[in-house]
């Protein structure tokens, strides 16, 4: 349209996240590796994620869900993420958050170790950070735990930690079924 | 929630993005996100240059990061930045409105290729006997897609277009020499014979209005086009003042007295508490300035409706992130962790009287404790801690 586009915070965030929806859909996610949109057309600022666990972790072969919760004032905010169930990982609370830079804003850093370069700015999206997500569990960031026993069992005694991650994935998938 | 007129207000329906364009028009969509901000994702909107990187925003969307922000920097490439380095990008602003109105004529173009190119594969697999689908990906206007089933085009399906041929012909054009209207069948023969006079088919209802909407065109062209080269900032010069951007103000050294002033001599309401005034003016500031830089900014009115809605939109946020604060039961997990926050005042306590060997213990012991472990990990917490850990390895 040519007449000037009427933004309001709100209106803002409504129309990133449904820009970033149709994006996501029509070119879906690189190598599928997860998907995600909101839970109801509703309400645009609740979403679901799927994602596959990455090839050559033990989180291949796991599908997991999670709740993306966007804020009013998205990009500016970043929107927080949860796995439900929660995953097992070093860097996932026990409720299922997701503890990861590029979701913390510059002025937030709960472990004071994450450099304000790697945190999240309004151009950042859905798809940047799911991808981060992605690598994170193939890659767990020790440095800002979130679950300090998995850090644990990851550092000491990574055979332990792979057998944990693959019980739960199988756990998971029979709830599922 | 009241998302029905929120979408409503946003004109959910002309949410575009690059990948409108069929894949097989690639560089169509990484043309298309270079003019898009890489805040909010759309078109760029009074686009500025933040003169410390380089990087370009909608006016608006940088305005409210750098706002939004404890440190200001460039939202793309985090360069240090502060509010007097937004210049106007006017070549950009320009550049954006006439790809506004080529984008919808190429997209159909795109797609139109793309659907008829699936056609003909059809054809070609024995297909032909199936229905021909409906042009799925079509753009608003059913015009916008006639100018472009342009004479070359239409030779090559020549047998199952004829109903649109004979719609084509109906279909209008600018010429691109004296940008008068002329029927898109005829614009060949019309640039030949040296722009002459054209009569105009009797091109009635919703087409023609979504002409004057796409193309500016009459009535629509004046006011649009006219404000984009910047005439229309131009006369204001001549009659009054530009109007100048507004100041930032620090509340805290005002009184009650003077910032309700600064609210009425912005003509904005005075309702609810002294935060709330000190919001509403500072957002005022910043969707002010960002108006100041279209090449035509809306007027004070619309812009005084929209912080209005702004400010309805925030006191509805806040609500909701009380409630949920609310639910939280703080004291009832303090509670649950007693036991825990016990061991570790303990142990912390043991570890400043500077007696390693206790701290020996509480790390190695069967239970372990998460400060013990967090040391393990990363030494350097120690003294953040305020405990003089020793790990247990060394």
């Amino acid at each position: 349209m040519l007449g000037g586009s009427k933004k309001t915070q709100s209106s803002t965030a409504l129309r990133r996240l449904m820009t970033e929806y149709k994006q996501l859909t029509t070119n879906g996610a690189p190598d599928g590796m997860f998907t995600a949109g909101p839970v109801s057309e509703d309400n645009f600022f609740e979403w679901e994620a799927l994602i596959q666990g990455p090839e050559g972790t033990p989180f291949e072969g796991g599908v997991f869900l999670a709740r993306l919760t966007f804020p009013t004032d998205y990009p500016l905010s970043p929107f927080k993420m949860k796995f439900d169930p929660p995953l097992f990982h070093p860097n996932i609370y026990a409720n299922g958050e997701v503890c990861i830079s590029i979701l913390h804003t510059p002025g937030d850093d709960p472990h004071m170790y994450e450099l304000s370069s790697e945190r999240w700015s309004p151009v950042q999206s859905v798809e940047k950070v799911l991808l981060s997500v992605i690598s994170m569990l193939a890659e767990p960031n020790l440095e800002s735990g979130a679950n300090i026993d998995c850090c644990k069992l990851y550092r000491d005694n990574r055979e332990e930690y792979e057998r944990r991650v693959r019980k739960m994935i199988e756990e998971q998938l029979e709830v599922l079924e | 929630m009241d998302l029905a007129s929120a979408l409503a207000a946003t004109g959910a329906d002309d949410v575009s993005d690059p990948s409108d364009f069929p894949e097989s028009f690639g560089v169509l969509r990484t043309l298309d996100r270079t003019l898009r901000c890489p805040i909010c994702k759309d078109l760029f909107n009074a686009p500025v240059l933040l003169a410390t990187c380089g990087h370009s925003f909608c006016s608006l969307c940088i305005r409210e990061a750098l706002k939004e922000g404890e440190k200001k920097e460039c939202s793309a490439c985090r360069v240090p930045t502060q509010e007097s380095s937004i210049k106007k990008n006017i070549g950009l602003e320009e550049s954006v409105e006439a790809y506004k109105v080529a984008r919808a004529i190429v997209l159909s173009f795109a797609n139109d290729v793309v659907s008829r190119k699936r056609r003909r594969e059809e054809t070609v697999n024995g297909m032909d006997e199936t229905p021909r689908p409906k042009r799925v990906k079509r753009e608003s206007s059913d015009q916008v897609m006639q100018i472009l089933d342009l004479d070359d085009e239409r030779t090559e399906e020549s047998e199952d277009s004829e109903v649109e041929m004979v719609e084509n012909s109906k279909a209008l054009v600018h010429c691109p020499i004296c940008t008068r209207k002329v029927p898109a069948n005829r614009i060949n023969a019309h640039i030949d014979e040296a722009c002459p006079e054209e009569q105009l088919p009797g091109d009635k209802g919703k087409g023609k209005a979504q002409w004057a909407m796409l193309l500016g065109g009459p009535g629509g062209k004046k006011s649009a086009k006219g404000g984009r080269k910047g005439s229309g900032k131009e006369r204001d010069r001549s009659s009054s003042p530009p109007p100048r951007p507004l100041a930032k103000v620090s509340y805290h050294t005002l009184s009650n007295k003077q910032v309700k002033g600064l609210l009425l001599d912005q003509g904005l309401p005075e309702a609810g508490d002294r935060k709330q005034w000190e919001q509403r003016h500072a957002q005022w500031i910043t969707m002010y300035n960002a108006n100041l830089d279209s090449s035509k900014p809306k007027a004070v009115e619309l812009l005084r409706r929209d912080l209005d809605r702004w400010e309805r939109l925030r006191v509805r946020d806040e609500k909701e992130k009380e409630a949920r604060v609310s639910r939280v039961d703080s004291k009832g997990y303090e509670k649950s962790q007693d036991d825990h926050f016990a061991k570790l005042i303990a142990q912390a306590r043991a570890s400043a009287k500077g007696n390693p060997n206790v701290i020996k213990q509480g790390a190695t012991s069967d239970k372990p404790i998460e400060i013990s472990s967090d040391v393990e990990m990363e030494p350097e917490t120690t003294a953040r801690g305020g405990a003089q850990l020793i790990p247990p390895e060394s």
